[in-house]
This record gives C-alpha cells, sequence and structure tokens, in this order.
C-alpha cells in the first residue's frame, strides 16, 4: 500500500514537534499567524481574509510586480502559493511539479517532478489543472493527477511516502488540493466524466496509511451514512437511502465525485465538501434521484461518518456538480449570531446554511440570469425545475436551448473570499448560458461517459439585456441572498478571490489583469496584466515584514478550453452588440507566478 | 442554396466496407466525405454523418485535440493535421492508438461510443480541417 522512506530529514523535522501537539493545531497555529498563507483558503473556514492590511484601498495604485518565477509548464495552473516563514511553495499542472521558493533571493530551494504516465491526460475532462499544496508535520502534501498522494520532505522534497488513491484506467484522476485535519489528510477523486464512483478518504499523514474511507454513492456503509443519525434537512435519511434513487447497479458507475475544496470547523470537528455530477450527462437513462451525488455534506473529521447532507440538485440534468468550496462564517440572521456555512453552487443559487444542523436558511440566486428552476422550495429544499429547460422532459437528441446558467456554472471552482470587516462573499462568477442535448452513450471503463454535447454562450444572448459580457465579480450578502455590487467582465472570472483588512478585494481575469477593488463599494483601485490569463487563486503574505501579492497565471481549465476557441460560431446571436472578440486576442498560454508589493518607502 | 457536394453517408459506408484506401485516394480529388449547406447570408447546415462526428469529437477527442480541433500543448491541431493524413492513416490511428511526443492517443477500436463512428468523426474533422465548417456547434440539415 505505502513504503515509508526513513529519513533523518524527516525524523528530525517529526522531533521538533512534541509528541502530544498534534498536526492540527499546527495548521491552526500556522493558519492563525497572517504572515503566512498556509493553506489554500489561507484558514480551515475557506475564507480567503487576510488580516494584512499594509497594502490598502489608499495605497494599492502603487502595486508593483516584485519579482516573477516560470514555472515551465504550458497549462491551466489553478491553486495558489503556499507560504510558510522563510519558503514559498508552489505547483504545476500535469506534469505536477512543486517547486520550494526562498523568499530571501528567490533561488529554488528544492524541486519535485513526478514520473506520471501520460495516459492520465486524456482521462482528464477539463485540462490537467492541479489546485494545490497542503503543509503539516514538517511535510508537503501534492496530491498528483495519476492519484497517487505524496508526501515531500518540506526541508529537501524527498519523497517521504505516498500511496495511490485510484485506477487513472478506470478513469480516476485527481486535481483537488488534499487538506490536513487533525493527524489525517483527507482527499477526494476526480472521473465524473468516465463513471467514476466518488468517494472522500483520509490518509494517516505520518505514513499514508487509509484512516477511513466514504463514498458518495452506494450502501450506507460504504457511504458511512447511519441511517438513523445522518440528516438531509433536519430529517434521518433512512435506509438504502442512495440505492432506492437509482436503477439497479447504476450507482456503481454513478459518479459523485469529489474534485473541490474541503473546509474544516474545529469546534464541531466536523469537515464539509460537495459531491459532483451523477454520471452520464444523458438523464433520461438514470430515473431517480441519484443520491447523494450534487450533495453538501458534513462528516466527522476522525471517523468520516456523516453528520448530515444536502442534495442541491436532485436528478441532474445539466452537469451543475455540488463540488464548490464551503465557507464557514458566524453571522448575524434575523437577530441570532448563527454558525453558518456559505456555497455558490454551480447551479446558480447561492446557499446559506446552519453547518452544525445542516438546517437551509438562504437560497437565492447569485447570477439573476438563472433560469432553469424558479426557487428553492425551503421546506423540502428541492429546486422547482422550468419544464421548459429540463434536458429529460425534452428527452434524448434534442437541443434544450437557452438554459442558464452554462454546465460551467454561475460560479465553478474559482473559490470566493469573505471579509469580516463588510459581512460580505466576494464571489468570481461566470454570465454563460448554454443549449444541452443528451444522447445515448455505453460505459466502458476508463472511457469517457459524458452522453450530452453543449455549447456556451455569453448570457445575453438568453436574457436579451443587450450585454455580451460572460463574467462579473460580485459582493454578495449571505445572510439575505442579495447582490450588493457587481462587476462585469468580458470573460468568465475563473480566479480564486482574496479579501484583506487593507479594504481591498483581488481578483484575476481569464485576459490575465490583477485587480484591485474596494471592498465597499466595488471601485476598481489597480489593475495589472500578468503573462497569461489568471485562473489561479489570489494569496498574500509577508517576508521580512512587507507584505506581498501573489498569484499564478496560466490560462486553461475548463474555461481557457472553452472560450479559447469555441465561442465565436455561437454569438451571432448578440447582433448588434457584437463586441465580442475570442480570449486568444488577449493572452496565450504561460505559466508564471507573479508577486506584488508597494514600492520601497512607500 | 450553395451546396458542397460529397459522398452521402450511405454511399459512404458502402464503399469504405470495401476498401477505404481507394476510396480516401479517390475522394482526395473530388469528393468530400461531409455535406455542407450554406445560404446567401453564410449560415451553413451539415448532414447527419457530419454532426455525429462533432458530437462523438466533443464527447471524447476534445480533452487533448481542444475544441473545435484546433489542437492544444498535448496533441496537435487536427484542422492542420488532417491535411496531412489519409483516410487509412486516420482509421488506423484513431482505431490503434498513437504514442506522440508528448501525450499518447488511446486506442479507440473498443469503445462502441467512437468505434461506431471512425466514418463520422473524418467527416467531421475533414470538414473543420478543409475549412468549411466554422468552430462551435453545427446545425444539422432538416
Amino acid at each position: 500500500m505505502y513504503k515509508p522512506l526513513q529519513s533523518l530529514a524527516v525524523l528530525a523535522a517529526c522531533a521538533v514537534l512534541p509528541g502530544a501537539v498534534i498536526a492540527n493545531d499546527e495548521v491552526k497555529s500556522l493558519t492563525a499567524d497572517a504572515n503566512n498563507w498556509a493553506i489554500w483558503g489561507g484558514d480551515y473556514a475557506g475564507t480567503r481574509y487576510s488580516e494584512l492590511d499594509q497594502i490598502n484601498a489608499g495605497n494599492v495604485k502603487d502595486l508593483q510586480v516584485a519579482w516573477t518565477f516560470s514555472t515551465g509548464v504550458l497549462r491551466g495552473h489553478e491553486g495558489g502559493p503556499l507560504v510558510m516563514g522563510d519558503t514559498m511553495y508552489i505547483h504545476t499542472p500535469f506534469p505536477n511539479k512543486v517547486f520550494a521558493i526562498n523568499l530571501a533571493d528567490q533561488t529554488v530551494k528544492w524541486s519535485y517532478e513526478p514520473k506520471q504516465n501520460p495516459d492520465t491526460i486524456p482521462v482528464m475532462c477539463c485540462d490537467t489543472v492541479n489546485r494545490g499544496l497542503a503543509f503539516a508535520d514538517g511535510k508537503v502534501f501534492l496530491q498528483q493527477a495519476d492519484t497517487t498522494l505524496v508526501a515531500l520532505n518540506a526541508d529537501t522534497g524527498e519523497l517521504v511516502w505516498s500511496v495511490k488513491n485510484g485506477d487513472p484506467a478506470k478513469g480516476e484522476t485527481n486535481t483537488n488540493a488534499p487538506v490536513v485535519i487533525n493527524d489525517k489528510i483527507v482527499t477526494g477523486i476526480s472521473g465524473g466524466e468516465f463513471g467514476v464512483r466518488g468517494f472522500v478518504v483520509a490518509y494517516n499523514i505520518k505514513d499514508g496509511s487509509q484512516a477511513w474511507k466514504a463514498y458518495s454513492t452506494g450502501p450506507d456503509d460504504e457511504m458511512l451514512i447511519d441511517p438513523e443519525k445522518t440528516t438531509h434537512l433536519g430529517q434521518p435519511v433512512g435506509g438504502d437511502s442512495s440505492l432506492k434513487t437509482w436503477e439497479g447497479d447504476q450507482w456503481k458507475i454513478g459518479g459523485g465525485t469529489t474534485w473541490g475544496w474541503f473546509t474544516y470547523d474545529p469546534e464541531t470537528n466536523l469537515v464539509y465538501y460537495g459531491s459532483g455530477n451523477p454520471g452520464t450527462w444523458n438523464p433520461v437513462v438514470r430515473p431517480g434521484d441519484n443520491r447523494w451525488s450534487m450533495t453538501l455534506w458534513a462528516r466527522d473529521a476522525d471517523t468520516g461518518m456523516a453528520k448530515w447532507v444536502y442534495q442541491m440538485t436532485p436528478h441532474d440534468e445539466w452537469d451543475y456538480d455540488g463540488v464548490n468550496e464551503n465557507i464557514l462564517v458566524d453571522q448575524e440572521i434575523n437577530g441570532e449570531m448563527r454558525k453558518l456555512l456559505v456555497h455558490f453552487d454551480r447551479n446558480g443559487f447561492g446557499y446559506t446554511l446552519d453547518r452544525v444542523t445542516g438546517e437551509l436558511l438562504v437560497a437565492e440566486k447569485y447570477d439573476p440570469a438563472t433560469n432553469w428552476a424558479s426557487h428553492i422550495d425551503m421546506e423540502t429544499g428541492r429546486p422547482q425545475v422550468v419544464a421548459e429547460y429540463s434536458t429529460h422532459q425534452n428527452g434524448a437528441d434534442v437541443n434544450s436551448e437557452g438554459i442558464c446558467p452554462a454546465a460551467l456554472g454561475s460560479k465553478d471552482q474559482q473559490p470566493a473570499a469573505y471579509s469580516p470587516k463588510t459581512g460580505l462573499f466576494y464571489v468570481p462568477t461566470n454570465h454563460v448560458c448554454m443549449d444541452y442535448e443528451p444522447f445515448e452513450v455505453e460505459y466502458v471503463a476508463g472511457q469517457p461517459y459524458v452522453g450530452a454535447t453543449l455549447s456556451m454562450y455569453p448570457a445575453g444572448k438568453v436574457t436579451g439585456d443587450g450585454s455580451s459580457n460572460m463574467g462579473n465579480f460580485i459582493a454578495w450578502d449571505a445572510t439575505k441572498g442579495e447582490i450588493v455590487w457587481s462587476l462585469p467582465e468580458r470573460f468568465s472570472v475563473w480566479s480564486g478571490a482574496l479579501a484583506t483588512a487593507g479594504d481591498v478585494v483581488f481578483y484575476g481575469t481569464l485576459e490575465g489583469h490583477l485587480k484591485a477593488v474596494d471592498s465597499k463599494t466595488g471601485k476598481e483601485l489597480y489593475s495589472f496584466k500578468t503573462p497569461s490569463g489568471i485562473i489561479g487563486n489570489v494569496n498574500t503574505y509577508t517576508h521580512d515584514g512587507k507584505q506581498y501579492v501573489a498569484v499564478l497565471s496560466g490560462i486553461g481549465g475548463w474555461a481557457g478550453i472553452g472560450m479559447a476557441a469555441g465561442l465565436e460560431g455561437d454569438t451571432e446571436g448578440l447582433g448588434a452588440v457584437g463586441a465580442y472578440r475570442k480570449l486568444s486576442d488577449y493572452t496565450q498560454l504561460g505559466g508564471v507566478l507573479t508577486v506584488f508589493a508597494l514600492p520601497d518607502g512607500a | 442554396m450553395n451546396v458542397t457536394h460529397g459522398l452521402m453517408p450511405l454511399t459512404l459506408m458502402l464503399v469504405v466496407g470495401f476498401g477505404a484506401t481507394s476510396v480516401a485516394e479517390q475522394s482526395s480529388e473530388t469528393e468530400k466525405p461531409y455535406v455542407i449547406e450554406c445560404d446567401e447570408q453564410g449560415a451553413c447546415t451539415v448532414d447527419k454523418a457530419t454532426y455525429i462526428g462533432w458530437r462523438t469529437y466533443h464527447s471524447n477527442c476534445h480533452v487533448c485535440h481542444a475544441q473545435d480541433a484546433v489542437g492544444s500543448s498535448f496533441a496537435p491541431s487536427l484542422v492542420d493535421r488532417m491535411q496531412d493524413i489519409d483516410h487509412e492513416r486516420f482509421i488506423v490511428s484513431v482505431s490503434e492508438g498513437y504514442t506522440g511526443q508528448i501525450g499518447v492517443m488511446p486506442a479507440w477500436k473498443d469503445n462502441p461510443n467512437v468505434n461506431k463512428h471512425f466514418e463520422e468523426l473524418y467527416a467531421y474533422l475533414m470538414a473543420r480541417s478543409d475549412g468549411v465548417l466554422a468552430p462551435g456547434k453545427p446545425k444539422r440539415t432538416k
């Protein structure tokens, strides 16, 4: 299963920590120090908020490029750099290189490049992206595309242990950033377009041995669901809650993959994530609710047992994966402080739940173009599907037109940020609609199992409001379910946002701009065009007492692939607006880290 | 109506059954494996084979060769490449797979979602490569 490699450096790294201290405390203390950026979301709650305020709304206009670094890889660069003390750790898309960079002189301390079978590439649905690293216990953790999870010595880059998390020959791959919780590392699996049966798994960080594994579909014991104690909107889910919602053995190839972000609440010891689309994309051949695809999950981090679930899109007909991040905040609703979970789903609804009980509190459209469902029934939690846009009711080999949002969702993987100073969420969104035509496919292990074609175009073609933008960057009040302000962007905003105590919010654009806006008004304060389109997350840290902002450029991902070439033929409908130009007129492939700072003495 | 004449789907399948090489040689001169009809405004529709080819392509091949067959850092543009290879070479490559300098193309001969549609894929890709089919989802001729 795994090969623990004994190395002196590892023993030394372990020896630094007293025996009683577990990694959880280490991650908590590393993320509590705003000088670091120690986890993908900045903290366990995934707020992507930094207390740093040297760079602020008053001086951000003076920002300059401090240094850059080319990764040498020309594919979509998702995720962002981690910084601990004097070292930055960055990662790349396939072949999944890792660089440890000495911040004092920007030299490479060590690098790691796994040998991965190129057979993995064709079984990655939407570019060979990777969303980043995790750090704890003197180790850097990388979840490789070929599903190998590796622990690297943070000082030397030496392989400490590795474990195979899946099999690319069955269509199983990985793109997600793993997360260290307590003494375990939690990771998921990709392959929803290959009939993969999704799961979440925890490995012990000491040696890579498996601690627990929980599937998204199938028998209760394999999902780590307790029919009496696991709840859906406050009610026990009952026995065989998944099996009853699939025809025959379809759950075995039923998707529900887990390629998104993980967040964690140390108070309740619950880990939160979402599951993806049911297989195939042709809904006609898989009757039933297809539980628990398209579901938010709260699991005990030590045992994996599910505390609650909430299925957002029962019987998906549009590929609205439920994998987007779940941001954990405490806010007042109706005069009462609540422990909230806020989730911007691919399906166009922004959900606010009680993260302890799974109670649904708010579910409203965060892109007004959303039309596939009129609203969410707050009693049953079910979307009220509009028949015209039901690809199942319209049937196989029928092209359902004008569905909003498109399959890539009102938001995809690009994580939002939250500022406790404003109480607002800053959400990078897509403003794209689609035509969707399901068709019959046969399942073959390790082969694409999609069964639908689609074409995507700016939402303005459907709304008829004369707009041609394919993205918006919005501020959202999750206690009310309302947009506070919205900035149109020419293309989908596919980069992770950053909010800071300096009252500035940062995000990147597909054209390659790093932008800074005022957190209260949305007013643009700074913009700089980096070498390639940005689908990475903007992170911040300090070195030698000075604040830096860092982001990876490198166009790609689903947005990059989709927008770069195919849309031209679908824009005739915009008629007079016609200002739309293809993304390749703005940017080309790249793989560059750009680090920003204020000029010395500013 | 401005019609790009080509083999009708039925004819195509019949001739291919008898010997792909000779057909490819013939059709490269005069006849095309696709039928595309365009009106005076330049709006075009495609025959069933080309449509199924587009659908098959964008369910399987686009992962590496990119949308509309324009190519990516993993696999070449088929818009370019189809001009360099004949029908026989095309069928062998998609059947048996191909190891390139960067990527590895899977062998598709055992995948029923693809192996039933090799000729339709050929029609779609030649239409793209010949420059007569724009990017995006084609409309079918009624």
